[in-house]
């Protein structure tokens, strides 16, 4: 069981934390608005991580020091890049939100998806916003002093009320996925329904057969006329590694080890299930980015003013 | 590759809802167009945290798959929310979310 | 007779009527006819008599909606409709013919079935029908020929015709009808056509207000007669005759629970609206807005019967009650008396007949509540010749004179050249509506107070006595006219009215008018009327033993039922009945000789007073004033009806628009109106414009509801 308490007082803890470090004029609380935050974030870690039913859990079962360390970074960044007055130093530290978050998707083992963010968000829509800001500073310029912030910048509006509704959502959400997830099975069931699953439905399953003959052909192992068979084992871990051996046929054929690096990769499952499986959300994605671009042109156009014919100009609007 | 632990998904959980409230505590706060929608961005991230993690539990790659789709989505967002930016910031000559206040009641 | 003293007789009558109500032909002469046999099928092209005036109708309403046809030029829609009620009229002898004495039944097609309601589109074929048919669709021909000429040149011919040949299917739906929901599609549908041609001229004001009066009056009835079909419906659960019949053939009086013996006088009430009785006449001297050969046809010879032939075709029901027959008598009797009174002292030609026609159908409702319905149906026959006769000659009257139809203008017609032919033909038709000897009216109108006299009942005596006074005014206010228009000194006035047609050589003032004389068409049509009006009362004197040719048909037909009960109390004809009141021999021999004096001396009278000596007539009426105007103003019945009825519905009306609309209305109106403004204006700072204001907004609400769901897992709900 969690210890709900613990959770619950971290969130008031934290509101108090990020409540400091809101910009406003004077003040000069928010280095200690922000060692309250980490430390109420601390305290939750402790709670979510530290909790364990008698025994220790099996080690493996508990994220480790990077998981930590990462959560920390990311929700430090999160936190200075709401409460920086200047625009720039926000998306900076989205960046390395961004970046941090893209490492905990590697310890999820989704090295693609990491990747993907870091290429997508902190490549090419986070340069974007950096060139919307340095626009917009430049124009700025010319009417007050360089390197100053903005006025609507340097104050917070309605802080209270806002981290109120902010850690009111958090405690709530909190409470309730914990209880959700305190219902759901154990990794060792997860184990052999996900299993099942995969071989059932996942179309990356499909053509690991294909893959398992390539290499075994590559290898030299497969001889002319021979076939590759999967054997049916519910231990995934197994099978993933190369313990299991395939078989012409149970029985009849013979039992070959695996290459050492045979396996399936985590980009061959994701193209295969996105290519087989939303083939059609595919399309609409790219129909969605179409026209994204097509609406960024048509609202990024600058208006000019219509020429009256008398200016022998063309009527028509730009 | 192992599905995570319970333990280990609350944890990244617990992450993913203090980002997803860090982020919209964000927007309701801050004035700069530019930052709400930076904000906007980061509760997304939030999401993908999420998304991945009950992914890595379930062993299941279709958490990744809809990530994609966030991804487009976000992407697509962006674009047309800082072409948005742009233009209002023309028109007004400020980034400030409150000069446009003209659908009051 | 009193009351008292006809009690036991009516008990005894009632339990001696339960093998007589049975359907189709009386037990005496046709054995145990359709009462368990399932009906024979009729022929098969019965289907025809209203299809033929429905393509009429259609083809003449197609016309009226193309504006290419000129009316002036073209009578091409009135031969259309001439020739479709030809072809409905030859259909129907063909099929007469056919029926015999017997009982047919023609399922055309499916209609409603829905649950245990059946109403199909089927005809139910007797000698009732067949009367009936060869009346509708004999004189609606004739009438149509008449209009073809009549109508000649005026704006709405194609219009016209297509109202008539509608009117005429409707009609003959109605008469064909096999079960009460096809009965009452015609019976509204002859009303809606009646509407439709009373306010033919539409322009008119005094036109529109009598189409509405006439639909607003016959609404009152004819919702007396849709609680009637379904009080049916519920009792017996059918709406079809044959069966129907069927399961009150086995019912007395007693027999039947009170809410059946509520029926006929819920029929009834449709009867009386419809057929223009008391208290519900008022809408028929009105209806005479429309043009004449529609008062002819509609409102004299078919349509107004419509009451008669329902009572005559529900009769088997009717005489499930012991009150419902009498109240018929009485009602019919003193509209007969009532609207023959004010008859004599009106001075336009077209209401004289119209108060005519109520009297006349007050006989009819007369004689079938005494028990004669072959009388009653009998005198309808006979009164749809001559009553058609007498309005096609006074419409040739109103045509020639440019609308002029005032008694006192117009006067020596017979000298004018060309008007032969109307004077003879009206002289016929006078003379046949005040029962001269031998002539149509003579016959059927003694049969009704020969029964008066013979049947017991509630003062039938009385009635009797009333009938015989009404035929004098009759005879006497039927002569008033005829001797003032068309005898005496020419000198006539031409009337406010402009023919279309006419070639401008007769101006509108009297010295240069030239009376359009009637063409062929209309001398052609009133002969034949003429013809029918002198001898149609001959169907009822041979051909048969008892009333002739007529009785016989209608003893097989379902008006039966009130003879069958009639002899059920006396063990034998109303003849027998007469002969113990020792009176003489047949009552229906010195009803003749009574009624032909009493009409003679009507004549006489009329003659004294209105071509003799024109000016004792004025100075009776000085001598006489305040009855005088009492009648000439229709005893101020319009007029109490306004105070009784509209006056008080008006100020009613007018005390809940007060309360009603301007305060409970209006107030809930607008308190629904405050109610969203006063919201509105509660909440509407919050809408500020500012986005931020809308994010908290929205986070809050995701607060909140994650908060209810995490306190609601918390107590324990999911």
């Amino acid at each position: 069981m969690l210890n709900a308490g613990i959770i619950y007082a971290a969130c008031v803890a934290g509101a108090v934390g990020v409540l400091l470090m809101l910009p406003r004029r004077g003040s000069q609380l928010a280095l200690l608005g922000g060692l309250i935050g980490a430390a109420s974030l601390g305290a939750a870690l402790l709670a979510v991580l530290n909790v364990t039913q008698g025994a220790d859990p099996p080690v493996g079962e508990r994220p480790g020091v990077f998981f930590i360390v990462l959560a920390f970074v990311a929700a430090a960044g999160a936190a200075r890049m709401i409460t920086h007055p200047r625009p720039v130093y926000a998306a900076l530290y989205f960046i390395l939100v961004i970046l941090a978050s893209a490492g905990l998707l590697v310890l999820l083992a989704a090295e693609f998806m990491a990747f993907a963010l870091v290429i997508v968000y902190a490549g090419a829509i986070l340069v974007t916003y950096l060139f919307v800001i340095m626009f917009a500073q430049q124009a700025a310029e010319e009417g007050q002093e360089a390197n100053e912030s903005a006025p609507y910048d340097l104050s917070a509006r309605e802080p209270v009320a806002a981290v109120a509704a902010g850690f009111i959502m958090l405690a709530a959400l909190l409470g309730l996925m914990y209880r959700g997830t305190g219902q759901l099975d154990s990794s060792s069931v997860m184990n052999a329904q996900a299993a099942a699953r995969m071989v059932e439905s996942d179309p990356a399953f499909a053509l690991l057969v294909q893959k398992a003959e390539r290499a075994l052909a590559d290898q030299g192992t497969l001889e002319p006329g021979e076939t590759v068979a999967w054997i049916e084992s519910n231990d995934r871990e197994a099978w993933l590694t190369r313990e299991d051996s395939a078989s012409a046929e149970s029985g009849a054929g013979r039992l070959v080890t695996l290459p050492g690096d045979f396996q399936i990769d985590n980009v061959e499952r994701l193209g295969l299930s996105l290519m087989s499986e939303f083939p059609a959300s595919l399309e609409v994605a790219g129909v969605i980015l179409l026209m994204a671009m097509l609406g960024a042109v048509v609202l990024s156009r600058k208006i000019q003013p219509l020429m009256t014919p008398a200016g022998g100009t063309d009527t028509g609007s730009a | 590759m192992q599905p995570i632990s319970i333990i280990s998904l609350n944890a990244y959980l617990l992450v993913s809802a203090v980002l997803f409230a860090l982020g919209l505590i964000g927007f309701l706060t801050r004035r700069n167009l530019i930052i709400m929608f930076l904000c906007t961005e980061l509760m997304f991230q939030a999401a993908a945290i999420a998304m991945i993690a009950f992914g890595a539990y379930h062993m299941d790659i279709q958490g990744q798959v809809f990530l994609i789709f966030v991804l487009t989505v976000a992407a697509a967002e962006a674009a047309l929310a800082l072409a948005l930016v742009v233009a209002l910031y023309r028109r007004r000559n400020s980034l400030d979310a409150e000069v446009w206040s003209e659908m009051s009641g | 007779m009193t009351l008292e003293s006809m009690q036991p007789m009516l008990s005894e009558l009632s339990v001696l009527l339960v093998p007589a109500t049975a359907h189709g032909g009386g037990a005496a002469s046709h054995g145990a006819a359709a009462v368990s046999e399932a009906i024979a099928a009729g022929p098969w092209f019965a289907m025809f008599i209203p299809l033929f005036p429905l393509l009429a109708a259609v083809v003449c309403g197609l016309f009226a909606f193309t504006r290419r046809y000129d009316p002036k030029r073209s009578k091409i829609p009135g031969w259309c409709c001439v020739l479709g009620l030809l072809l409905s009229f030859v259909t129907s002898v063909a099929v007469i013919s056919r029926i015999g004495h017997d009982t047919l039944q023609v399922t055309i097609f499916e209609w409603i079935a829905s649950g245990s309601l059946q109403a199909d589109f089927a005809f139910y074929l007797d000698p009732l029908t067949s009367i009936m048919l060869l009346v509708v669709t004999g004189i609606s021909t004739l009438v149509a020929l008449y209009a073809s000429e009549y109508m000649s040149g005026d704006r709405g011919y194609a219009r016209f015709f297509a109202f008539i040949g509608m009117f005429v299917f409707a009609m003959t739906c109605l008469i064909l009808a096999d079960n009460l929901v096809l009965l009452y599609l015609g019976w509204e549908g002859v009303g809606l056509c009646s509407y439709l041609l009373i306010g033919f001229y539409y322009e008119k004001p005094s036109a529109v207000a009598a189409a509405k009066k006439a639909f607003i009056v016959n609404r009152i009835g004819d919702l007396g007669f849709a609680l009637g079909i379904m009080l049916t419906y519920m009792e017996f659960g059918t709406v079809e005759f044959a069966p129907l019949f069927q399961a009150l053939s086995g019912h007395s009086p007693e027999s039947v629970s009170g809410s059946v013996q509520i029926i006929p006088f819920l029929l009834m009430l449709g009867a009386f609206g419809k057929s223009a009785q008391l208290p519900l006449y008022v809408w028929l001297p009105d209806a005479m807005e429309g043009p004449t050969p529609v008062s002819a046809l509609i409102h004299a010879a078919t349509m107004v019967t419509a009451g008669v032939y329902m009572i005559a075709r529900l009769a088997p029901l009717f005489v499930l009650s012991p009150y419902a027959l009498p109240t018929v008598a009485w009602i019919g009797g003193l509209t007969a008396l009532f609207a023959a009174t004010i008859g004599m002292a009106q001075y336009d030609m077209k209401r004289i007949f119209a108060y005519s026609t109520v009297s006349q159908l007050g006989y009819m409702f007369m004689g079938i509540g005494v028990l004669s319905a072959t009388g009653a149906v009998f005198h309808l026959f006979t009164h749809a010749f001559f009553k058609a006769l007498l309005f096609l000659g006074s419409g040739a009257v109103m045509h020639g004179f440019a609308g002029q139809l005032d008694i006192r203008r117009i006067s020596g017609l017979r000298k004018v050249k060309g008007w032969g032919v109307v004077t003879w033909t009206m002289l016929v038709g006078c003379l046949a509506l005040a029962g001269f000897p031998f002539l149509s009216g003579f016959f059927s109108k003694d049969t009704i107070l020969a029964q008066a006299f013979v049947t017991p009942g509630y003062g039938f005596t009385i009635l009797g006595f009333m009938g015989l006074f009404t035929a004098l005014l009759t005879a006497y206010y039927t002569f008033r006219l005829f001797f003032r228009v068309f005898l005496g000194p020419q000198r006539y006035e031409p009337g406010d009215e402009h023919h279309a047609d006419d070639d401008g050589g007769h101006g509108h003032e009297a010295e240069h008018f030239h009376p359009h004389a009637p063409g062929w068409a209309i001398n052609l049509v009133l002969t034949i009327l003429a013809l029918g009006a002198a001898f149609s009362g001959y169907v009822g004197v041979f051909g048969g033993e008892e009333h002739g040719w007529f009785g016989g048909m209608m003893h097989a037909s379902t008006g039966n039922a009130v003879t069958e009960s009639l002899a059920a109390s006396h063990g034998a004809d109303g003849h027998a009945a007469g002969e113990a009141a020792g009176f003489w021999a047949d009552p229906h021999k010195w009803m003749m000789a009574v009624s032909a004096v009493i009409g003679l001396v009507g004549i006489l009278i009329a003659w004294y007073f209105h071509l003799l000596n024109r000016q004792a007539a004025d100075r009776l009426k000085e001598r006489v004033r305040p009855i005088a105007v009492l009648l000439e103003n229709k005893w101020y019945v319009d007029e109490g009806y306004d105070i009784l009825i509209r006056k008080p519905l008006r100020m009613a009306g007018y005390v809940f628009y007060l309360i009603g609309d301007t305060i409970i209305i209006n107030g809930l109106v607008a308190l629904g109106g405050a109610i969203p403004r006063l919201i509105g204006s509660t909440i509407k700072p919050m809408q500020r414009g500012i986005l931020h204001g809308y994010g908290l907004g929205m986070a809050a609400g995701l607060c909140a509801v994650l908060a209810i769901m995490w306190w609601l897992i918390q107590v324990g709900v999911t």
